[in-house]
């Protein structure tokens, strides 16, 4: 029997996958488990298997598509074997569908229609489900697009309309999926995690001659470039095992403590920022660290992240040092309590043993989430995190 | 309407003659107010009657509405059935007191064992020239009123059925009257009829709109409707007649089975007897309705003296159908 390839479902939620690129073409011949093409989620871009052995056929979508989840595009066929005709594509509840993009006269009101798309009279919503008729699949004849009754009646009269390809994409869905989750997940953090901040300047001189020192031990030995983001990583963790309220989420229900430190170092990406995670950061060496972070940014940039990657943060770095950016206050990513701003380290004129000094200054802004973080243990984890940045020595041991 | 009624009469004859024969027919009924006897009302409605009837039951008072009506409660409940003539509507702001903490509580307050069978007519309606003060629609006033019905008679025909009704009734009825539809003409019979309060009357039947329509916007709809006619609508028009109580299930119907609804009242808008209505209507039909449930009353503003000004402050055939036919999609 010829093996469906599916849009699988990654994530719960995950309502469609954007098909980025095919690995096989029509015809190829593949092995199970081979990379057969590449899908976007919500989160990352990752590869798809195949799921069995044989000649790619019948494929049904193309690159830059988006897909709802459990939808077939291809099919994997033994020797003798045929597409199969048609299904019905919609199996699963989750299909939506996309306006068709069929001749229609263009208008002017583009954006106007599409704002009042799901716009339907009442009656013409209990006509639509009287007579089994799909609202997705109706353009709205009133005054700003919206259906009426007469649209359900003539779109019952008509005889039912073929489902068709959805290469064509408007405006809005180009918007990329980083872009689009960006756009939702920091409104959603902004509007209903009650944010606060503590601010603290810190003299970033130790830091330096400890990444000067440290560092060139590890850069030697693996060639591997310490920066001090890894060094604010390996601090920030060691610190956060310390403070397992800051390092704990809100899960809705109430404060949740997590067993592991995990850090999300935020990386501005083409269109949009991400926060892959390097797990059990307050357990790792410098050379640890410094390896996880380059090979995360890496693939970051390329676009290659995978789920797990992004999955199962406890506190999040960002640092926009490389910017010049003095200081800054980060939006926290739930359900994670808090996220550290870092600015850059700027040399300024503070008293130092006494006297006026020039010294290397940084500040650090703390976003912390009131329902599990107070002001007292935010400036707590702050003043403890301060120490370890003024004497990281001995965290570093 | 029996097919007998061949006669022509006006909306004030229509008024007079229930009037008249109600007195005929029981001698407790009689008349007061302002002008009501040798002048026969401003409006001339009550012209004749203080000859046949006399001078104790057709009474001049001072002008003083809140006396007056007082009097007619404290009458209504002794055994008389008084009927008020508050000239312009715009005056009931006087009698207030009286209608609504006395005539509309005693029935309930005494336990049932006072009634007050009185009826005050009014008038409402603008575009008389007669600026601010006497030109309001102030009937939504007492349709809030639990214990007071109110009636809003369109044409003749109903004036003269529902005024007979409103007399007879065992408690408090206002009656408010077009002044600019006293002259309108239209079939009576000669034989004694009454209509009951609470029954809506279906003006015009159609099926691509309900005009819902009271008073003096009857007419205006009416003529909308056939505006409306040309371009290919058909509409059907509703007059509830009394906005208490009121016949919720002939709004309803009717917006079932046309959909669209445009409710027209030459009161205010605002907090009015087409915001209750459309109300209504909007959770009765709500599942068969294929457009908002549009209002057009009075707009919110001190009626002017100016002529133009004045004219463009109320519904006219021309924005009734302009509003219909946006309704129905087709402009």
């Amino acid at each position: 029997m010829p093996i469906s390839v599916v849009m699988p479902a990654l994530e719960m939620a995950q309502e469609t996958g954007k098909l980025i690129a095919w690995l096989k073409k029509e015809g190829d011949r593949v092995s199970k488990g081979e990379p057969l093409l590449e899908i976007e989620t919500d989160k990352a871009i990752m590869e798809i298997e195949s799921p069995g052995e044989g000649v790619l056929g019948g494929v049904k979508a193309e690159a830059g598509a988006e897909i709802p989840v459990g939808q077939t595009i291809a099919w994997i066929l033994r020797p003798g074997e045929n597409v199969p005709i048609d299904q019905p594509v919609s199996q699963s509840g989750r299909h939506k569908e996309h306006p068709s993009s069929q001749a229609v006269p263009v208008t002017t009101e583009v954006a106007a229609k599409s704002a009042a798309q799901n716009r339907v009279s009442p009656k013409a919503r209990r006509l639509a489900k009287e007579l089994k008729v799909d609202l997705t699949e109706v353009r709205g004849s009133g005054a700003g697009g919206e259906i009426l009754a007469s649209d359900i009646e003539a779109a019952a009269g008509a005889p039912a309309k073929q489902q068709l390809p959805t290469a064509a994409q408007t405006s809005a869905d180009s918007l990329s999926t980083i872009a689009r989750l960006m756009a939702e997940r920091t409104t959603q953090s902004w509007t209903s995690v009650p944010h606060f901040f503590v601010v603290r300047e810190v003299d970033a001189g130790a830091l330096n001659g400890v990444r000067v020192q440290i560092a060139a031990a590890f850069e030697n030995k693996q060639s591997l470039r310490i920066t001090h983001t890894d060094l604010l990583i390996a601090l920030v963790a060691r610190v956060l095992a310390r403070h397992p309220r800051v390092n704990a989420s809100w899960m809705g229900d109430g404060i949740h403590n997590n067993a592991d430190v995990n850090i999300g170092l935020a990386m501005a990406v083409e269109d949009g920022v991400v926060a892959p995670v390097i797990p059990g950061a307050d357990r790792l060496d410098l050379g640890q660290i410094a390896a996880h972070r380059k090979d995360l940014t890496e693939r970051a940039r390329a676009g290659k992240l995978r789920h797990a990657d992004l999955a199962g943060g406890t506190f999040t770095i960002s640092n926009l040092g490389m910017y010049n950016v003095d200081a800054f206050s980060a939006i926290i990513i739930p359900p994670q309590a808090a996220i550290l701003a870092v600015g850059h380290i700027a040399d300024r004129v503070v008293p130092f043993e006494g006297k006026p000094a020039i010294r290397p200054m940084l500040t650090l802004t703390l976003s912390a989430d009131h329902r599990v973080i107070d002001g007292a243990r935010a400036a707590l984890f702050l003043d403890e995190l301060v120490q370890a940045m003024l004497f990281p020595g001995k965290w570093l041991e | 309407m029996p097919e007998v009624a061949q006669r022509e009469v006006t909306f004030a004859q229509a008024i007079r003659e229930a009037l008249a024969e109600e007195m005929r027919r029981d001698a407790t009924v009689c008349i007061l107010g302002e002008d009501v006897a040798e002048a026969g009302t401003p409006f001339k409605v009550l012209s004749g009657l203080v000859e046949e009837f006399g001078k104790d039951r057709v009474l001049d008072t001072p002008i003083s509405e809140a006396g007056f009506t007082g009097m007619a409660v404290g009458a209504a409940m002794t055994g008389l059935r008084p009927v008020v003539d508050i000239m312009f509507g715009d005056f009931i702001t006087l009698t207030m007191d009286q209608m609504v903490n006395q005539a509309a509580k005693v029935h309930y307050m005494s336990g049932g064992r006072w009634k007050v069978p009185m009826v005050m007519r009014t008038t409402l309606g603008a575009t008389r020239r007669s600026a601010a003060q006497h030109s309001q629609s102030l009937h939504a006033w007492f349709s809030h009123v639990p214990g007071l019905k109110v009636v809003l008679p369109s044409t003749p025909y109903d004036a003269k059925g529902l005024l007979k009704t409103a007399i007879r009734d065992e408690n408090p009825v206002v009656f408010f009257e077009d002044k600019m539809m006293y002259k309108l003409k239209g079939p009576v019979p000669t034989e004694e009829y009454t209509i009951p309060l609470g029954v809506a009357d279906i003006k015009r039947e159609g099926n691509d709109i309900t005009l819902v329509a009271t008073s003096s916007m009857v007419q205006v709809a009416l003529g909308a409707s056939t505006l409306l006619e040309k371009a290919g609508i058909s509409a059907e028009v509703i007059d509830p007649r009394t906005t208490w109580p009121l016949d919720e299930k002939t709004l309803i119907d009717s917006a079932k089975k046309t959909s669209r609804v445009i409710v027209i009242d030459e009161g205010y808008g605002r907090y009015g007897v087409t915001a209750e209505i459309a109300s209504v209507i909007a959770e009765g039909a709500f599942y068969d309705l294929d457009a908002p449930v549009k209002r057009m009353g009075a707009m919110h503003v001190p009626i002017p003296f100016s002529p133009p000004l004045e004219d463009a402050t109320v519904p006219t055939e021309n924005s009734v159908f302009e509003a219909a036919r946006a309704l129905c999609n087709r402009n």
